[in-house]
C-alpha cells in the first residue's frame, strides 16, 4: 500500500516536471538525490565531482524528461544518466589523488600543501587510515564500468536486472562484471584476510 | 540646471558595474601556533598581518578556497571545504560594496547568520571552532 | 566470459537454483572463493561507504537555477540604429555628467569614509550556548566576527 502510494506520488511529480512544473521537479530531486550522489560517488570516488554530476544527472534529465518512455522507474533511469556521466568522467580525466586540498580554480602553492593530517597521528587511527587506504587503492585499480557493477550490488543491493538496466548493459555482461570485479578485489586484497 | 545634471549621474554612473566584474573569494583557513613558523603560503599573504595580530597564529594553512562571481539577489554556496563552508545571499549593492546574509556550516551544524556589509578589497574574518591545537578561520573577500 | 562464470557469479549470490548449485556444493576451490568473498565482503562494504551527503539542498539550488537560466528568454536584436542613438544619447549625458562632477560639491560626490570599511551589522550564533562578537581589524579595512563556545573538532579528523 505504501510502495503503491509513493509510486502514485512520484508519476504525479513526474506528470508535473513534464509539463515544466520545477517544483514538482524540485521534489523529485529530493526523493532521488542521495541515491544518486552515492551511485556516482562509488565510481568517481570524489565527492567534489560526485557534487557537479549528480546536479549534471538531474539537469540533463530535466531536458531529456519528454523521451522517459516509463518502461522502468524513474530511479533507474537517473541511474543510468548518473552511471554515463560518472563513467564519462572517468575516461576523460585522471583521478585526482587521494589526500589534496580543495584549491578551487588554481592549484594551491606549495606552502599551503602541509596540512597535517590523521595520518600523522600515531595509534589506531594510522590502523584504521590505512586499512581505508588499502581498500581504496583497490576498488581504484577497477574499471569505472566494474565500480559501478560492483557498488550497485554490494552497497545498492540491487539485482543483476536493475543493474543492467541501470548501466545499459546486458544481464551477461552485468554478472561478468562483477565476477572480474570480485576476483580482482579478492587478489588486491587477499593479505587483510590473513592478517584480520 | 543642476538637479537635471544630478538626475543624469544617478542615471549613468555604473551602479551595474558596481557588480560588474566583482567576484567574491572565501577561504577556509586553518592557523595553528608552530616553532619554527611555517612560510606563509602566498594567497594568504594579505591576510597574515590580521591573521597573526587579531588569532595570535604564526603559521596558516590555507585549506581550501573558491571564489565566484557575484549575482545580486541569489543565493550562492561558498564551498572552499567540504566540512566548513557557507552560504552567501547578496541583499543590496552600492558603489563601493554589498550587504550580504552569510551563513556558516560546520557540516550540518550552522555555527553564526551574519548580515554583513562587506567592501571592495575589506575583508570579512570568521573565527570558527578550534581544531586540535589550532584554530579553523574563515575568510571573505569582494575582489 | 563463459556461462560457469555467470552461474557461479549467481552462485556466490545464492541466486542460483539448487540442481545447478549442486556442482559448486560439491567443489572445494569455489566453497573456499565463496568462504573468502563473505570475509571480504563487510570490510569492504564498510570500509568504501560513501561519505554523507553534507549539503543535499545545495544539488536542488544549482539545478533549478540551471533550468531557470535556460529558460530565460535571449535579448532580442532590436532595432541597431534604435540602439546607436540610444548609445550616443547616453555617452554625452555620461560625459556631461563626468564634467559636472568636477564641480559638484564633495558631499555629492564621494562615498564616506565608513563605506570603504566592511561592517557587521548583526550577527547570531546558531547555538544559542555561543556568544558572537564583532570588531574591526586595524590595517585592512576588515571585520572580525568572534565565535566564542563551538564545540571543537576532534583532532583526529580531517578538515577538508
Amino acid at each position: 500500500m505504501g510502495d503503491d502510494s509513493s509510486e502514485a506520488a512520484e508519476a504525479g511529480l513526474l506528470r508535473r516536471s513534464r509539463d515544466g512544473d520545477t517544483v514538482a521537479f524540485g521534489e523529485l530531486i529530493t526523493l532521488h538525490r542521495e541515491k544518486i550522489y552515492m551511485q556516482i560517488y562509488m565510481i568517481v570516488r570524489n565527492e567534489d565531482d560526485a557534487m557537479d554530476l549528480s546536479q549534471e544527472t538531474f539537469l540533463r534529465a530535466w531536458k531529456s524528461l519528454p523521451k522517459f518512455d516509463g518502461k522502468f522507474p524513474l530511479l533507474t533511469w537517473l541511474r543510468r544518466i548518473a552511471t554515463n556521466a560518472a563513467i564519462d568522467l572517468c575516461r576523460t580525466r585522471q583521478r585526482r589523488p587521494q589526500v589534496e586540498i580543495d584549491g578551487g580554480p588554481i592549484n594551491a602553492d606549495a606552502a599551503s600543501r602541509t596540512t597535517p593530517t590523521a595520518f600523522e597521528r600515531p595509534g589506531d587511527g594510522i590502523d584504521r587510515a590505512d586499512l581505508k587506504a588499502r581498500l581504496e587503492a583497490a576498488f581504484d585499480m577497477l574499471s569505472p564500468e566494474h565500480r559501478a557493477a560492483i557498488s550497485l550490488k554490494e552497497f545498492d543491493g540491487l539485482s543483476y536486472q536493475e543493474i543492467a538496466k541501470a548501466t545499459d548493459s546486458s544481464l551477461g555482461t552485468v554478472m561478468s562484471r562483477l565476477h572480474y570485479a570480485r576476483k580482482k578485489l579478492q587478489s588486491l586484497l587477499a593479505d587483510l584476510r590473513n592478517d584480520r | 540646471m543642476r538637479r537635471l545634471v544630478l538626475a543624469a549621474i544617478l542615471l549613468c554612473l555604473p551602479l551595474g558595474g558596481a557588480m560588474g566584474g566583482d567576484r567574491i573569494w572565501s577561504a577556509v583557513v586553518l592557523a595553528t601556533r608552530e616553532t619554527p613558523a611555517k612560510p606563509v603560503p602566498k594567497k594568504l599573504a594579505d591576510f597574515q598581518e590580521t591573521l597573526q595580530s587579531v588569532f595570535g597564529y604564526n603559521s596558516f594553512y590555507l585549506l581550501g578556497e573558491k571564489t565566484k562571481d557575484i549575482t545580486s539577489g541569489g543565493t550562492e554556496w561558498l564551498v572552499p571545504s567540504k566540512r566548513i563552508y557557507m552560504k552567501m545571499s547578496i541583499l543590496e549593492t552600492n558603489t563601493t560594496g554589498y550587504r550580504m546574509r552569510i551563513e556558516l556550516y560546520n557540516n550540518k551544524d550552522l555555527l553564526v547568520t551574519t548580515e554583513a556589509k562587506l567592501a571592495r578589497d575589506a575583508p570579512l574574518y570568521i573565527r570558527g571552532p578550534q581544531w586540535g591545537e589550532g584554530q579553523i578561520v574563515a575568510i571573505l573577500k569582494v575582489r | 566470459m563463459t556461462d560457469k562464470t555467470h552461474d557461479f557469479t549467481q552462485w556466490l549470490d545464492g541466486k542460483l537454483p539448487p540442481a545447478q548449485a549442486a556442482r559448486f556444493e560439491a567443489d572445494p576451490q569455489a566453497l573456499a572463493e565463496r568462504e573468502a568473498w563473505n570475509q571480504l565482503r563487510p570490510t569492504l562494504v564498510a570500509g568504501l561507504a560513501p561519505p554523507p551527503l553534507l549539503h543535499p539542498d545545495f544539488i536542488n539550488t544549482k539545478v533549478l537555477e540551471a533550468i531557470e537560466g535556460d529558460r530565460k528568454p535571449s535579448r532580442p536584436a532590436g532595432n541597431p540604429l534604435l540602439r546607436r542613438l540610444v548609445f550616443a544619447g547616453l555617452a554625452s549625458i555620461s560625459t556631461a555628467a563626468v564634467i559636472t562632477l568636477i564641480f559638484l560639491p564633495d558631499s555629492f560626490r564621494r562615498p564616506s569614509e565608513s563605506e570603504f570599511i566592511s561592517q557587521v551589522i548583526s550577527a547570531r550564533a546558531g547555538n544559542p550556548k555561543v556568544s558572537v562578537s564583532s570588531f574591526h581589524t586595524q590595517g585592512d579595512r576588515g571585520v572580525v566576527i568572534w565565535i566564542e563556545g563551538t564545540k571543537p573538532i576532534p583532532a583526529s579528523e580531517l578538515v577538508r
